[in-house]
């Protein structure tokens, strides 16, 4: 159960564009929504109207100013945050009662809810924060690849996809096989060099984040927008009948 | 990480009576089963009241106790359910001990028996040492030095309750006081060790891995997902101001190793053996501050994105 | 008792369970975007709210705030009952009445304002999308006070467009995002066109050589993924473009055949100072404009054909009259050195290089022949092309820009930019939606006060004024509606000033009203200036001890701060329990390749006691026998309610609410006859109807001849044959400078006249925003502005059970440099102070803003008491109202009389104008400033009696009528344009 079978040839996952997140909650809310009502349901909520409404969610979306003050080119990150279906998932061999375990037909990771005892130690091993412990229900629960979405044979074909990333409006959400080197999203992250997050704590992350491009601040040396050079002769061709015009 | 009362208490506790059991067994073996079997069923009855209890209220502390059993199940890969096989092991293998024992006193047969009982209350005090050592996103934790102070000190407070227990019960062992102080300074240099290797900080995670950057650069949060506190917060999110840990640090030195060493000297210089149970409260005090730190200055890598 | 197990269960994963018993499909409206969605229903109650991937305008995608639906639904904050008050205002003392006497509560009251003088009744909505409709009912009951919400929302935006290119930003355009190779994005957080934008800037910045650039004071959302990011000074965008417009010019890289042939630039104007004629087109004696002919230099008709007009000639007729070109005096203006690079860069807060650059950058990307679209279409004149031209410039720009003081002319640069470079409705470039391009001078003018027999108002209360006489002044001058729309201070007021209403019906200014009526706007709070200055004007009675506003009849969902100041509440519906309708006659959804509408369908059933508010309208309507509503018996003409309405009104013939399924049989669209099914047609398609123009008629709309066909036939426009001709230089405005300079028949007051001539400049400019002329001493160095958080829309996403989780509290957002000379650490207490008012905030630090600009998300704060919280939600404890700072009149600085606190040209509402000093604060701050919401630094009272002194100022000083003396010098000369009704 809680020992991982290393094998898993298909790795469902998600691969997360930081270059085009504009961090606006989407995901984290259709998640909830999705889930509340899903496999791991309910998403209990707490102090709903209340000083500190607080709940669980499976999706977290973060904002960050990344400084860098040698070439005054901050930028603004917003990131997202969920369970990453780590291969080496340490959430999974810490737990005592083989509640959490990694499906092997898709490398899925879990909470059997009826098997949870609430020690709250997966929450302890997960390096990102990706498990919610609920209040409530007292056993802990995560995201769960929306596994009862994306097979549910009642939805549509294209709504099999995990809630997050159907609702993400700028697509900056992939979901896929990583195992798949044809897969569009194993592409995907090659193409874009795709990372993990703290790769040296050394889960081997399915999920894989694209870094943002080249990003100008308002600063002192921006480069041009050089992607046009190409088009010099065209573009003098017109300006000359422009030219030609406004003289004659 | 939040330093929860019931963790503290149960991890010091519990560890003090595997102490007290591998003490009372060992000297079992080292007196040749001399101890009268109402002082063996004493000391006994202490050390099973001091493990059930830390056992309980960690059980208590579940979100589901009534599953608990289920925790037995994954010995094969969680350091956790090996914990509690070991717990649950120890208690009909002294229980067998403990009938043989009174049903004959003099019997140097159950030497084995003692032996493993040693091994597995060694072994229990380990896996818990290992429930934490082998988390990575916990830095400061994931260390042997972690499992090494969980078995210092759980030997260390338990002999110290056992060398305090012998002289209430009118028994009075001088060796015991070498092994104490050998056991003082070990356990002094593992937790020293421990701490250096803490501010050290060599850990490779932090704010930029944490979002995957190629370099290190300056990472601050903006926006938090949200507004009000949250579990991870409550779990992992507590911070203590350095300054305060600093501090508490030389206090827990002080009365863990300090000041018992000192008292064991005194009684020792003095003739006064007794005194020795002064040393006890203390270490108690100073093994109190000491594992709450261990949980309050731990830092868990997902605070790095806060 | 549960069974104890001995061994954990095995896991059960049930990847395909039910989801839900029922599907139905609706229209969203956590926001006023209008995505499709599909409700899963599970027991009647809602399961799963996802996108509709077959609607056009989301195209499957949902934001946080339509996920976040069901929390809507469940809200604790629902109201359930009609409300009586009992208690004194805004202490939110009811008795729950029955529906029967709210109707008749609310006809007496209606009835008796009907019966005596109609316009007492000032009926004002919020973000309702069913403003064809209220206002229809508003002009059948005869009231010419009826407004919408984008007087304080972006009415600089839609007049600035609708008076240049026939179309404009805000949700009637939208950039090519599949082709453009250049975006500018000014001034945007979210936009009404919430999803659609970010699926665009999804799809562009997956491309290669394609560049998005955000000018924005603050890089959170897009700016945050912008390839550059302009942290420009608040206020300062029209010098930044006038500079780019400047270079563009000096490089001579504008499009002239563009500006030749699609613009107004190459037509003569008068150049005759002191004459009325001034700055009018020349006209020939058929009344059309002319041009100078290259090929036979001569002055001709603009009409005639194979013609070069020339874009630069001066010269001098017959006569003596001297005419030049529209562009000789734009460029006489933009070719100044004032506007160089250098000179400018300080003022807008960037560097000189910067500047330059995003100038070649346009320049570079626009004439670029890439993205040309290989496609045969035909213009105008029956010239048939082989492709249609790219130009994959494109521009948006929303409230950043417009709800500034100099809003509407510096959105008016911006689009002088996109005429100057031909970038318009091309491939990549900024595109019209459905039904635009508008012919320009164009759209009825409001309706004035003379009415029909049945007494109803002659056309719409709002619309487009297109000379002085189309002002709304009474035969004394006197503004004839309650907001001072349509009179010399706000002429072009195309929406109205919802924002003024509350001030003026409290002031009798111009004149008191009896009836004060709204609707899903939250003007006790978050929608108002001067907020606390607010509750005062909803409260305050006069020596009788009557209110001063004396009767307020409020719609709302939910009990949102404005209930408590009304005296009788109309509960309505959620979006998810009625019918809506979101009509092409009010804010279409359409896009830039086809029109589109949309219903919403009642998906849950109702639990509680309330209405649908356009039934109760209706409802009203039948009650007080409004024409329209009854039949000549007297009975109900949409007897079924809302859906009746909707399926059978006909506005004129063959036009109703719902462009699609229309005549027998359901299959026709635009113009034709109603159809019984229509409804059934629609819920059977998703609730939307939705149409794609011809490949051939989605690019150049103003001369396309396909499109224009296509418009025609959906009565869009009134010729296929004309094409439609952008005001480069707008004549209208010109009429009104005129006017101010003392010609024609109607004239400002002498007071007004600076002002007007200033303003009405038929050729933008830019001049800085009012309020920085409190900055003189350097009082107020700062410049503070809301952004909208994504995931919340406005008061009613702030109350929502979830999205509150992400948001319950607003900080100030300082620069971290600010900061630190303040010693502020984040978390810290300051207060932050304006000329009106000071508030107690906490701030935040960060890098990522304008160094002078400090923000905070709009609308988080709540009044105690509101929206189902509890006492101590962090909404009304710890949060802040930036409205509490801001004015609702101008710096009285600027001048003697008050004007509202908004743009000159259209009375658009200047959020963004404020200007602030920010300090730390002390221990003492604590004692003397109660609350973060509700400032006591300036006691209520006090303000009062400053107000009332306001009224007191003779009348003779705040005159809106011009001195006799000076009239009589001023010729008297009849207007070519409609003339001005005197009875
Ligand atoms: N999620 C969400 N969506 C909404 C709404 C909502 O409340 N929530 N409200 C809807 C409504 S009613 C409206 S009107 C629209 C408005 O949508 P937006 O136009 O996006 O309105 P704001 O959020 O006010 O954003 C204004 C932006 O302009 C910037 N800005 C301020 N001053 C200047 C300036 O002088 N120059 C420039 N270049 N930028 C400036 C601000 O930093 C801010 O980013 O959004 C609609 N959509
Ligand atoms: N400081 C600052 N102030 C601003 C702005 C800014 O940028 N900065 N922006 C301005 C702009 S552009 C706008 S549009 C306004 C928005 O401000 P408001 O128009 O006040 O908008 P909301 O807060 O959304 O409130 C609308 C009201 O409608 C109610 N409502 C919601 N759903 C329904 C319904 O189905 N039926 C009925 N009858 N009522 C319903 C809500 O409960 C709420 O009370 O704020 C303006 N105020
Ligand atoms: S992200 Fe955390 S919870 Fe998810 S698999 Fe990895 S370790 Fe486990
Ligand atoms: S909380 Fe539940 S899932 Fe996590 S380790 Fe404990 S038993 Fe396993
Ligand atoms: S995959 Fe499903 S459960 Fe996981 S974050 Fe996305 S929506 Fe939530
Ligand atoms: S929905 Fe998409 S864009 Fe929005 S926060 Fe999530 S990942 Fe980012
Ligand atoms: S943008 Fe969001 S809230 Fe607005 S209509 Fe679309 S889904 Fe609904
Ligand atoms: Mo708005």
């Amino acid at each position: 159960m809680t020992s991982l079978h290393n094998n898993n040839k298909i790795k469902l996952g998600l691969v997360i564009d930081l270059d085009i997140c504009v961090g606006c909650h989407a995901c984290a809310v259709n998640c909830k929504e999705w889930n509340s009502g899903g496999h791991s349901a309910p998403l209990t909520d707490l102090n709903t109207s209340g000083e500190n409404p607080d709940g669980v969610w499976f999706n977290r979306v973060h904002t960050f100013e990344i400084l860098d003050e040698e070439s005054d080119n901050g930028y603004t990150l917003n990131f997202p945050r969920s369970c990453l279906h780590c291969d080496d998932a340490p959430c999974v061999t810490v737990c005592p009662t083989g509640a959490s375990y990694k499906r092997e037909e898709d490398g899925i990771v879990l909470v059997n809810p009826d098997a949870c005892i609430g020690c709250k130690l997966c929450s302890w091993a997960c390096p990102y924060g990706a498990r919610e412990y609920d209040q409530v229900e007292k056993v802990m629960k995560k995201c769960t690849l929306c596994v009862d979405k994306i097979y549910n044979s009642n939805l549509p074909e294209e709504s099999r996809v995990p809630a997050c990333v159907s609702a993400c409006p700028t697509g900056a959400r992939s979901f896929g096989d990583l195992g798949d080197s044809n897969s569009e999203v194993f592409k995907l992250v090659e193409e874009r060099n795709g990372v993990d997050l703290m790769p040296e704590q050394e889960t081997k992350p399915v999920n894989k984040y694209l870094l943002p491009k080249r990003r100008i601040g308002n600063t002192r040396n921006a480069p041009r927008m050089n992607n046009f050079n190409n088009l010099e002769n065209k573009k003098l061709n017109i300006l000359e009948r422009f030219v030609d015009k406004i003289l004659s | 990480m939040h330093p929860a009362k019931s963790i503290i208490l149960f991890t010091t506790i519990s560890g003090m009576g595997y102490g007290l059991i591998i003490s009372l067994l060992i000297f079992q073996i080292y007196v040749g089963h001399t101890l009268s079997f109402i002082s063996y069923f004493l000391t006994f009855v202490v050390s099973m009241a001091l493990v059930s209890g830390g056992l309980l209220s960690s059980t208590l502390h579940l979100g589901h106790p009534e599953r608990a059993h289920f925790a037995l199940t994954q010995w094969r890969s969680s350091w956790l359910s090996r914990e509690g096989v070991f717990a649950i092991l120890l208690y009909p293998v002294i229980a067998i001990y403990t009938l043989l024992f009174y049903l004959n006193p003099d019997n140097r047969s159950l030497d084995t028996l003692s032996i493993i009982i040693v091994l597995i209350a060694i072994a229990t005090i380990f896996s818990t040492g290992k429930i934490y050592s082998s988390l990575r996103a916990i830095y400061s934790w994931n260390t042997e030095l972690t499992t090494f102070n969980y078995l210092s000190i759980g030997g260390l407070t338990g002999l110290m309750l056992f060398q305090s227990l012998l002289l209430l019960m009118g028994y009075n062992l001088a060796n015991i006081y070498y092994y104490l102080i050998i056991l003082i300074i070990l356990s002094c240099i593992g937790k020293i060790l421990y701490w250096v290797r803490l501010d050290l900080n060599n850990t490779t995670t932090n704010k930029s891995t944490a979002l995957g950057l190629k370099s290190q650069l300056q990472v601050n949060l903006l926006e938090s997902p949200h507004d009000a506190s949250n579990f991870l917060l409550k779990e992992m999110g507590y911070k203590v101001a350095r300054k305060h840990s600093k501090k508490l640090r030389k206090i827990a030195l002080l009365f863990a190793f300090i000041l018992p060493l000192l008292t064991i000297f005194l009684s020792i210089a003095l003739n006064f053996y007794h005194i020795t149970i002064l040393a006890f409260l203390f270490m108690i005090m100073g093994v109190f501050i000491e594992r709450w730190l261990f949980f309050a200055e731990a830092k868990h890598s997902v605070m790095n994105y806060y | 008792m549960a069974k104890i197990k001995l061994l954990p269960p095995a896991p059960e994963v049930s990847l395909s369970s039910k989801i839900s018993d029922d599907v139905k499909t609706t229209t969203c409206y956590m926001c006023a975007c209008r995505c499709g969605i599909k409700v899963h229903l599970s027991d009647g109650k809602i399961r799963y709210i996802e996108g509709n991937p077959d609607h056009p305008v989301n195209g499957g995608v949902l934001c946080a705030k339509g996920s976040a639906g069901i929390m809507h639904q469940n809200s604790p904050g629902k109201l359930t009952k009609p409300l009586k008050r009992v208690g004194e205002r805004g202490k939110g003392e009811f008795v729950e009445i029955e529906w029967d006497e709210a109707l008749e509560i609310a006809t007496d009251w209606l009835g008796a304002v009907k019966r005596s003088n109609p316009k007492k009744l000032a009926f004002f909505t919020g973000r309702d999308q069913s403003q064809s409709f209220t206002g229809w009912w508003a002009s059948k009951f005869g009231t010419p006070n009826y407004a919408a919400h984008g007087g304080f929302c972006s009415v600089n935006m839609a007049a600035a467009g609708l008076y240049s290119i026939g179309g404009s930003f805000w949700e009637f355009g939208e950039p090519d995002f599949e082709n453009t190779k250049l975006f500018i994005m000014f001034g945007v957080a979210e936009d009404h066109d919430s999803n659609p934008i970010k699926i665009g800037l999804g799809k562009l910045k997956n491309r290669e050589n394609t560049k998005f650039i955000s000018v924005n004071p603050i890089r959170t959302g897009y700016s945050s993924i912008a390839d550059e990011w302009i942290a420009i000074k608040p206020g300062t965008d029209g010098l930044f473009v006038s500079s780019i417009i400047n270079y563009i010019l000096r490089e001579n890289k504008f499009d002239s055949e563009f500006l030749i042939k699609n613009t107004n630039s190459a037509w003569l104007v008068i150049d005759n100072p002191g004459t009325d004629q001034d700055g009018l087109f020349f006209r020939d004696k058929k009344g059309n404009p002319v041009c100078f002919d290259e090929n036979t230099n001569r002055v001709v008709s603009v009409k005639e054909k194979e013609i070069k007009p020339q874009l630069e000639k001066e010269l001098i007729i017959e006569n003596g009259l001297k005419l030049r070109t529209a562009f000789c005096k734009f460029k006489e203006r933009f070719n100044s050195s004032e506007f160089n690079a250098e000179i400018v860069a300080k003022e807008i807060g960037l560097s000189e290089e910067t500047i330059t650059r995003i100038s070649e950058e346009i320049i570079e990307a626009a004439y670029n022949t890439e993205s040309n679209i290989k496609q045969k279409w035909t213009d105008v004149d029956g010239i048939v092309h082989s492709e249609f031209k790219a130009r994959p410039v494109s521009f948006h720009a929303m409230r950043g820009i417009s709800a500034h003081t100099n809003g509407f002319h510096t959105c008016r640069i911006i689009h002088t930019l996109q005429m100057l470079i031909g970038a318009i409705d091309a491939p990549g470039s900024w595109r019209y939606k459905a039904p635009f391009p508008k012919p320009m001078p164009g759209g009825p003018a409001p309706a004035n006060i003379i009415k029909n027999d049945d007494g109803s108002l002659k056309g719409m209360p709002l619309g487009f004024p297109q000379s002085p006489d189309d002002l709304l002044l009474d035969e004394n001058d006197d503004p004839i509606r309650i907001d001072k729309a349509y009179t010399w201070e706000y002429p072009i007021a195309a929406h109205g000033l919802m924002h003024s209403v509350l001030r003026n019906a409290w002031l009798g200014d111009p004149y008191k009203i009896d009836v004060l009526f709204m609707y899903m706007a939250n003007m006790a709070w978050n929608s108002s200036m001067a907020t606390n200055n607010v509750h005062a004007y909803l409260t305050d009675k006069d020596e009788q001890g009557n209110y001063k506003i004396p009767k307020i009849i409020y719609s709302d969902a939910f009990y949102s701060e404005t209930v408590a100041y009304a005296d009788l509440v109309l509960p309505d519906t959620t979006y998810l329990e009625r019918w809506d309708c979101v009509s092409i006659l009010d804010r279409p959804i359409g896009s830039a390749d086809g029109p589109a509408d949309a219903i919403r369908q009642p998906i849950l059933e109702l639990d509680r006691d309330v209405r649908p508010f356009q039934d109760v309208l209706l409802k009203l309507g039948e009650r007080l026998k409004l024409p329209g509503f009854t039949d000549q018996n007297g009975n109900p003409t949409y007897p079924g309610g809302y859906s009746d309405y909707l399926a059978n009104h006909e506005r004129t013939p063959g036009v109703g609410p719902l462009a699609g399924f229309r005549g027998k049989d359901g299959n026709q669209i635009g113009i034709a006859e109603s159809n019984i099914q229509q409804l059934q047609k629609y819920i059977d398609n998703g609730c939307f109807w939705s149409d794609e123009f011809p490949e051939s008629a989605r690019y150049n709309k103003y001369e396309n001849s396909d499109y224009l066909q296509y418009a025609k036939k959906m009565g869009w426009v009134g010729s296929d044959d004309t094409r439609i001709t952008m005001q480069f230089y707008s004549e209208t405005f010109q009429k009104f400078r005129l006017a101010a300079e003392g010609h024609g028949k109607r004239q400002p007051p002498l007071q007004l006249r600076d002002r007007i001539k200033d303003f009405f400049d038929p050729i933008p400019f830019w001049y800085p925003p009012f309020e920085d002329s409190l900055n003189q001493n350097g009082d107020y160095p700062l410049h503070a502005v809301t952004q909208r958080p994504m995931h919340m829309y406005h008061s009613w996403g702030g109350q929502n059970q979830w999205l509150r989780q992400i948001t319950s509290e607003n900080f100030l957002f300082i620069h971290r440099d600010l900061a630190k000379k303040h010693d502020l650490k984040d978390g810290d207490w300051a207060i932050l102070k304006s000329a009106h008012n000071q508030i107690r905030v906490r701030v935040k630090s960060m890098d990522g803003v304008n160094k002078n600009t400090v923000w905070t998300w709009n609308a988080i704060a709540k009044k105690k008491n509101t929206w189902g919280l509890d006492d101590n939600a962090r909404e009304s404890k710890d949060s802040f109202l930036l409205n509490d700072l801001i004015s609702d009149l101008l710096p009285a600085n600027l001048s003697k009389q008050d004007y509202a606190n908004s743009d000159p040209v259209t009375g658009q509402a200047a959020w963004y104008d404020l200007r602030v000093s920010v300090r730390k604060s002390t221990k003492q701050d604590d004692n003397s400033i109660l609350s973060n919401t509700i400032s006591a630094i300036k006691p209520i009272n006090q303000v009062l009696s400053k107000l009332s002194k306001a009224i007191d100022v003779p009348k003779d000083k705040v005159s809106s009528k011009a001195p006799e003396e000076f009239k009589e010098k001023v010729p008297h000369k009849p207007h070519s344009r409609k003339e001005f009704q005197n009875d």
